[in-house]
């Protein structure tokens, strides 16, 4: 493959940028001669919104992926792998998970959480990919609380066969970026993902 | 992690890393003596890095009070012979630019750097001034990077030039490049020595640098013009400045992150063109811009914020290439405001050349904006026990939204948004309290400012001193956590530490307020609803200056000490049959903690840090701690 574009979205605290991170590293290790991230951080400790991209391959300069380029959207949480929709390629895979945080705005107001189901029926009229996995409650002997982010990593690496990061160079990367005390814990999170199947494909 | 890439030694190596962190290996490889900065975003993780390595690599580390005494730090170390860096983001720079304006005037002995980095499209800042116009006024030798290998490559280039040339050096950084990765090699580090200024060497180098008004500094204006024009001369020819020619008679003209976006656009739109991307924004080089335009029909200019090259372009081709058809912002083509990407870019050079963009983005915006009624805005929240949030709700109880709030700039605008919306004005770090005293000269509302810890001691001591010389009335809230919380929890001189566990000498705001002269004080416990009520009546009640300073330490530290100490904070619970599902404690006092349960609330036990104050206000009793059986 030329070219992949990622765009990983979520909420603070969620690991949107360790999950980036890694797949910045894999993709060295894969063999890309270019790899360039972007990321807006800033108040993503206080619960505010997190988007992050990695690019790589030919042609890859900027840091920001283009309007209708990405190969693949990683939501961590619902509505923010929603937010970023008009970034997807037409035929590029949309990966949601099922956890749902809403806003202090939603909250204080009483508006209700969007449908998934409704929401993902239209968009797979849409879209030729769209995903929705359960990486929460996902059996993971630590519990799957804060490892979100590793268990869909491994559904991907597993689900999509056109996915250009080997299982191998995402583990290695894992092995490489996380504090010793936490490997174990990321790599049976990222494990556990592998043998997750979507909820809706 | 990031650390430990840029602490890597061995040269060679590759890492990952972000712009900024990319900036701080290319001080550590130049030896850096002594870095200075105030923090602020994008700019941060500069100075995290360099505060974290500092012990490794021997050099002096100081989260100043603000960015004028960290550039005044660092000048006092240049011009004794040392290497120094400032680091701050734009709207440091103009904090810091008294300082800088007139530094450009004198001899440095050794190198010293500036870090600024700017921000269009305003992700954490409230300004979108051009620093690139700012070096341009004051005579500040500038260089801008485009990614991340040039970030650490401009870095080490910047301390060269600033030792030849004697001058301070900026580097203009921007969001996108601060937060950009990519691979980077890294290079040898000096080895560690005893750094002290050294009074042989300095001997026949150092001057007196006293630019006093008159002839004295009217010679060392004329000194720094010369100045200048060296600078340009190296400049003319220099890696730093990128030119790819190719076969058209199309040019396109970069600056930053922007040199990226268009290499894209072109290859996406198919075309072929030549480019020049420039490095060395101040001085520009005039020769090589003149050359670059020689040969083409058509230029187009991709630049954010202010259209500087472009007009810096337009003024040359007038003289050396009248025909030359120039696209960019000044005919329209390119927006005038925000950051660019490669779609913004490959549009508007689209318009430019009048040719077809490959992408449908009628179709995309058809099948995806169906989307945004599902999506609602996540704007950044007070976190579960921030003892902000108890204040502002405190503050709220008590004025009712008749008072005129004057905010200022920390995690507390977050009071700015629901569920408390409070904040008439916020102007710049320290203006709660300059533009309080202003409005109670004509004004018999009360009137509250709001200002953090840190950035009391950064900008607020003069706005103080200066309202209770002049006897203005209003009541000051210093919201005082113990750290500048923001922008990562960097310590301020209110802490008795200064980074990475050295000691500080602990600077009291009480006993500063009092020295100030004001004569009502109130320190209170964040956590305590009716202390802060208490309080905040008897302040508004009182005729002149009053301040209450409300004390907590900030939520994330102190989970992280507890944490750390293996402490478990005992959760709050609801009691569902005493909760009547009023929803104030969602609706009024919005904790993230708190969730609706069908007809009541309950409380999230992971995320709950125990700070008690949604049991003070529930009209219920409804709220109890978890291992107190319904007592609190």
């Amino acid at each position: 493959m030329d070219k992949y574009e990622i765009l990983v979205a979520g909420v603070g605290g969620q690991g949107v940028i360790f999950i980036s991170n890694v797949l910045g590293y894999a993709a060295q290790r894969a063999g890309y001669k270019r790899v360039v991230g972007g990321e807006i951080h800033g108040l993503a400790q206080r619960g505010g919104s997190v988007a992050s991209y990695v690019r790589f391959g030919e042609g890859v300069y900027g840091p920001i992926v283009p309007l209708g380029c990405a190969d693949i959207i990683i939501g961590l949480e619902f509505m923010e792998g929603l937010r970023h929709i008009n970034r997807l390629s037409k035929n590029g895979a949309l990966v949601l998970s099922n956890v749902r945080v809403p806003t202090m705005g939603m909250m204080v107001n009483n508006l209700a959480y969007p449908n998934s189901l409704n929401v993902l029926s239209k968009l797979q009229t849409l879209f030729d990919r769209v995903f929705l996995f359960e990486s929460r409650n996902t059996p993971c002997h630590f519990g799957s609380l804060g490892l979100e982010n590793m268990i869909l990593l491994g559904a991907i690496v597993n689900h999509f066969l056109d996915f250009p990061i080997g299982e191998e160079d995402i583990q290695e990367s894992i092995k490489t970026l996380t504090k010793k005390n936490m490997v174990e814990r990321n790599l049976e999170a990222f494990q556990a993902g592998m043998k997750l199947r979507p909820l809706i494909t | 992690m990031s650390a430990e890439t840029i602490a890597m030694a061995s040269p060679g190596t590759e890492g990952y890393v972000l712009g900024n962190e990319a900036v701080a290996r290319g001080a550590i490889e130049s030896g850096v003596w002594f870095v200075a900065c105030y923090p602020g975003t994008p700019s941060s993780e500069i100075s995290d890095t360099l505060c974290k390595l500092s012990g490794e690599f021997g050099y002096e580390f100081e989260y100043s009070a603000n960015e004028i005494v960290a550039t005044e730090a660092a000048a006092g170390v240049a011009l004794f012979g040392g290497k120094s860096m400032v680091i701050f983001k734009g709207a440091g720079f103009f904090v810091a630019s008294d300082a800088l304006f007139h530094l450009v005037l004198g001899r440095l002995c050794g190198p010293m750097v500036i870090v600024a980095c700017d921000d269009p499209s305003m992700h954490s800042s409230s300004d979108e001034v051009d620093l690139r116009m700012l070096a341009q006024a004051g005579s500040i030798i500038t260089l801008v990077p485009s990614n991340v290998t040039d970030a650490k490559e401009m870095t080490i280039e910047a301390f060269k030039l600033s030792e030849l040339m004697r001058v301070p050096v900026l580097i203009r950084m921007s969001t996108r490049l601060c937060h950009q990765r990519g691979f980077i090699k890294l290079g040898d580090i000096p080895k560690r020595r005893d750094n002290r200024m050294d009074w042989d060497l300095l001997k026949g180098k150092w001057e007196r640098f006293v630019p006093m008004g008159g002839d004295p500094v009217r010679g060392e204006m004329l000194k720094s013009i010369e100045v200048i024009r060296r600078t340009k001369n190296i400049f003319e020819d220099n890696k730093l400045n990128k030119l790819v020619r190719a076969k058209s008679d199309i040019g396109i003209l970069t600056c930053g992150v922007t040199y990226g976006y268009s290499q894209e656009a072109i290859k996406l739109l198919d075309i072929e063109a030549s480019m020049l991307n420039v490095g060395t924004i101040y001085p520009l080089p005039e020769k090589l811009l003149k050359e670059f335009i020689q040969e083409l029909k058509t230029l187009i200019v991709v630049e954010e914020l202010r259209p500087y090259l472009e007009s810096y372009i337009r003024a040359l081709a007038k003289d050396v290439k009248p025909d030359l058809q120039i696209f960019g912002k000044w005919n329209g083509y390119f927006p005038q405001a925000f950051e660019y990407d490669t779609t913004i870019v490959m549009n508007s050079i689209s318009k430019a050349m009048n040719i077809n963009v490959p992408m449908e983005y009628k179709e995309i915006e058809k099948r995806t904006d169906f989307v945004k009624e599902f999506t609602f805005p996540r704007d950044p929240v007070f976190c579960p026990g921030c003892p902000h949030r108890a204040t502002f709700y405190a503050v709220k109880k008590v004025t009712k939204d008749k008072a005129i709030i004057t905010q200022d700039v920390g995690c507390y605008s977050i009071g700015l948004t629901p569920p408390f919306k409070m904040g008439d004005i916020v102007l710049c770090m320290g203006g709660s309290i300059g533009v309080a005293c202003g409005i109670s000269y004509f004004n018999d509302r009360p009137i509250i400012g709001f200002i953090g810890d840190s950035t009391f001691f950064h900008a607020g001591l003069p706005g103080l001193i200066n309202a209770v010389h002049n006897q203005a009335d209003f009541t000051l809230i210093i919201l005082d956590n113990g750290t500048t919380g923001m922008t990562g929890f960097q310590p301020h001189p209110g802490n008795d530490s200064r980074g990475r566990e050295r000691l500080a000498k602990k600077i009291d705001i009480e006993n500063i307020v009092k020295a100030i002269g004001v004569e009502d004080i109130k320190v209170v416990d964040s956590y305590n609803i009716k202390e802060l009520m208490d309080a905040t009546s008897d302040a508004i009640a009182f005729r002149g200056v009053s301040v209450i300073i409300s004390r907590r330490a900030c939520s994330i530290i102190s989970r992280r000490e507890n944490q750390r100490k293996g402490l478990k904070v005992v959760a709050y619970q609801i009691d569902s049959n005493k909760c009547e599902g009023c929803w104030l404690c969602i609706e009024k006092f919005g904790c993230p903690a708190i969730e609706r349960d069908g007809e009541v609330v309950k409380i999230l036990s992971e995320s709950c840090n125990g700070c008690s104050v949604c049991a003070q206000i529930c009209p219920f009793n409804a709220i109890f701690k978890e291992d107190t059986n319904g007592q609190i």
